[in-house]
């Protein structure tokens, strides 16, 4: 008996193919932005903010050096002392979601929160979990979800 | 891989394989996981368990 203990979302993720009923529709990996601004703990915010832009809309997320995501910049944290380091300013632990979740679902999450956009990260802890993977952002859902629903 | 021999088990809730299993994967809930509802599963086989995620 072989345990395939990245399990279903493992098998998604790489797009392999699956049955059922809610089969083939769209996941957070499918919308998720890469290329997001990203910083380290020790870094100060003057620095960063320069580099990202630091409007109340920007947003940075922070990352150790493996990728692992620590927390995240974003709305007041950029009104602190330009000296400060950014894990002492950074919302800890923000909200991640997997890549494999399905948007249909995520976006439950970011209209009951309410949140504007949601920090996506790798699975499990003992296979590299946590690891930032993108962000995805509740427009561009919102955005599908409508689409999907006119054509179908 | 299962037309190798392998048996790919889903070990989620009936209702969650319903929605969305891997390709050629049965249903045996981890509930009801036990020597009568893995009876016919042939003894000689690669059986390969999978639930949802590895977290």
């Amino acid at each position: 008996v072989h345990d395939y203990a990245g399990g279903k979302e493992d098998w998604a993720v790489h797009g392999l193919p699956l049955e059922g009923k809610t089969a083939g529709r769209r996941r957070a990996m499918d919308l998720m932005v890469e290329d997001v601004p990203r910083c380290g703990p020790q870094e100060r915010l003057g620095a960063v903010r320069e580099r990202v832009g630091g409007t109340p809309n920007e947003m940075c997320v922070v990352v150790d050096d493996g990728g692992v995501v620590l927390g995240r910049l974003s709305g007041s944290a950029w009104e602190s002392e330009a000296a400060s380091a950014v894990e002492d300013v950074m919302e800890l632990g923000p909200p991640t979601t997997r890549p494999g979740d399905l948007l249909h679902e995520v976006v439950e999450r970011l209209r009951k929160a309410p949140m504007e956009s949601i920090v996506v990260t790798s699975y499990g802890v003992e296979m590299g979990g946590g690891r930032l993977l993108g962000v995805l952002f509740r427009d561009d859902v919102e955005r599908v979800l409508a689409e999907t629903e006119r054509n179908s | 891989m299962t037309a190798d021999g392998a048996v790919l088990i889903d070990t989620l809730s009936e209702r969650e394989y319903a929605e969305e299993h891997i390709a050629g994967a049965v249903n045996i809930p981890l509930k009801k996981l036990d020597a009568r509802t893995t009876s016919h599963l042939a003894r000689d086989a690669l059986l390969i368990v999978y639930c949802y995620d590895p977290a």
